[in-house]
């Protein structure tokens, strides 16, 4: 390999990827990754102990193929990032274990990383370093939040956050109500297009002017399911057909149309000019076009990395602790712990 | 040199041995709870004392033991192994502590078990020679009799026994073996080993996943 900025590889195990990413400074020499999502498909949800038993089975030969595509030897790397939390603490526990080992037996440095910073960070790989500061707000199947990331990433603040169920979590618990497979969010994506978004007015969710006030930035969807659920329950008892397509377009209007408002409002309120999405459901084609649209009448800058960027990777990884080398950060202690609902403002332990 | 590894029971034990199956350096630390968190640090001070180049194999036990701790000696294996390019031979944990048992007390069968939480164990069962003739099992602990020997397997012992074998040239087993289909342990997983040594570097679960989905979701 040549000289140049030091090799990171990140290893990401928090929930059903498994994922070993390479970066070198801002560039992306590799990013691996090997899913249990089919296994999981049957039970409707992620089955933590299916997803530990896939990292471990999946780690090396993700692994091996990472080192491959990015044409260098595990002699090459010069520091391990690997997910600290928040995830499921079995699954974390096997990327923690198997970065822990290969840092000492490669005598290089280790970085504990944050989950959630990496999926805003991860964006400098496709569009450069951040501004200072950015929002971002984080979408998937675990997590609904918006997040203020000034340039040290250390510091991280908290706005917002799902009171309940996350995103991806309604898309999923919509998709199963109208008979769709999981993971629910590219189905409803899909269905609604032939579908009316204005067909049904379904609740945004703290929207009333007490909760707005109490809860800025924050989300609800436990209630839209609610609402789904019945809606669909009232048609059937009627003995009419359900128009899904109307459903499916109509739900993702809600979920689309809350996320973009609280983020433009953190923006403006904030004084902040730029924003990443990240995470799983930033893929979804309505909320991509619904925050373009809403950013560019704000004069804010919308930053979404690419779909194999937005959902759970190695490379956001190692993007993070890329960023942690550049600025001197000091390593995680050997015996840094995993922790399921860490903190976002906490980089690790 | 071999460096050995066992997560199986609360005890995180890391270990190196040489040439000789002498123990240069063991280290352990007894959490049912730390494993992901302690196994850096005890690595990291069995390394220093080896000389990398001069480390021949990994040796790691493979249970069966609580699944969560469990993989952390395996990852943890699997990554040295990746790393110096070297092999990694997993050892049913209950075949080192059977050895150790026989080589203290030579000549009669030996039945041992190891701590599986909730009131059962691990067992197995060995004729004199350290040949394994039934087990592992996941059993009652009720149901053990006084005869048998419970107790934690140690990562030097684990690296011992791995030690023997290769220098034996018995042949590593190349494939895993089943599961049971039912979600109980009816002894598949067992009867597919049969007596073997030398394993792959994946846990023995004998058990298939509880599949329930936790309500929260994941991040
Ligand atoms: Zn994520």
């Amino acid at each position: 390999m040549t000289s140049g900025q030091p090799i990171v590889l990140g290893i990401e195990t928090s929930c059903d990827e498994t994922g070993i990413g390479i970066v070198q400074g801002h560039a992306l020499l590799a990013n691996e990754i090997a899913t249990s999502v089919d296994e999981h498909a049957r039970f409707g949800g992620v089955v933590p102990e299916i997803a530990s038993r896939s990292h471990l089975e999946a780690i090396e030969p993700t692994l091996q193929r990472a080192c491959r595509d990015a044409g260098i030897t595990l002699d090459d790397v010069d520091a391990i990032a690997v997910t600290a939390g928040p995830g499921l603490v079995g699954s974390l526990i096997v990327g923690v274990a198997t970065a822990k080992a290969l840092a000492v037996a490669l005598g290089v440095p280790i970085y504990g990383v944050n989950h959630l910073a990496s999926h805003v960070v991860v964006d400098e790989l496709q569009h450069g370093p951040l501004a200072d500061p950015t929002i971002g707000l984080l979408v998937s199947g675990g997590h609904s939040s918006l997040l203020l990331v000034s340039d040290d990433v250390e510091s991280i603040r908290p706005l917002g956050q799902t009171l309940d169920d996350a995103a991806g979590e309604a898309f999923d618990k919509v998709a199963r109500l109208l008979g769709l497979p999981f993971p629910g969010g590219p189905w409803i994506d899909r269905v609604a297009r032939e579908g009316d978004p204005s067909a049904i007015d379904f609740p945004r969710g703290l929207n009333n002017p007490g909760d707005r006030e109490r809860y800025p930035y924050d989300f609800s969807f436990s209630g839209l399911k609610t609402a789904v659920a019945r809606w669909v329950k009232a048609r059937e008892a009627a003995g009419e057909a359900v128009p899904i397509a109307d459903v499916a377009a109509s739900v993702q209007e809600a979920i689309a149309d809350v996320l973009t408002a609280r983020t433009v409002a953190a923006c403006r309120d904030h004084g902040v000019g730029e924003v990443v999405i990240g995470g799983g459901v930033a893929a979804n084609s309505r909320l991509r076009a619904m925050a373009e649209a809403r950013c560019d009448a704000a004069g804010l800058t919308l930053r979404v990395p690419r779909p194999d960027l937005c959902t759970d990777n190695g490379a956001m990884v190692a993007a993070l602790g890329s960023r942690l080398v550049a600025t001197g950060a000091t390593p995680s202690p050997l015996d840094f712990a995993t922790t399921s609902n860490l903190a976002v403002t906490r980089r690790s332990w | 040199m071999i460096i050995g590894i066992d997560t199986s029971t609360s005890l995180t034990s890391v270990a190196l041995i040489d040439q000789d199956a002498q123990v240069v350096l063991e280290l352990g630390h007894e959490d049912p709870r730390r494993h992901a968190e302690v196994i850096g640090t005890l690595l990291a001070e069995v390394i220093a004392a080896a000389d990398s180049s001069a480390v021949s194999a990994i040796a790691c036990g493979v249970g069966p033991g609580p699944y969560t701790g469990l993989r952390v000696g395996i990852a943890a294996a699997i990554a040295l192994g990746a790393a110096w390019q070297r092999p990694v031979h997993g050892l049913c944990s209950q075949d080192a502590l059977a050895a150790e048992v026989l080589s203290a007390r030579p000549g009669a069968p030996v039945d041992v078990a190891t701590d599986a939480r909730r009131s059962e164990a691990y067992w197995a069962s060995y004729d004199a020679g350290g040949v394994r003739v039934a087990g592992p099992r996941v059993r009652p602990v009720a149901e053990l009799e006084g005869s048998v020997v419970r107790g934690q397997p140690t990562a030097a012992w684990v690296a011992r026994c791995v030690h023997g074998l290769v220098v034996r040239g018995v042949a590593p087993l190349a494939s895993d073996p089943p599961l049971d289909v039912h979600g109980q342990d009816t002894g598949a997983t067992a009867d597919a080993l049969g007596g073997a040594g030398l394993l792959l570097p994946r846990p023995l679960y004998l058990r298939r996943p509880d599949a329930t989905v936790p309500a929260g979701g994941a991040a």
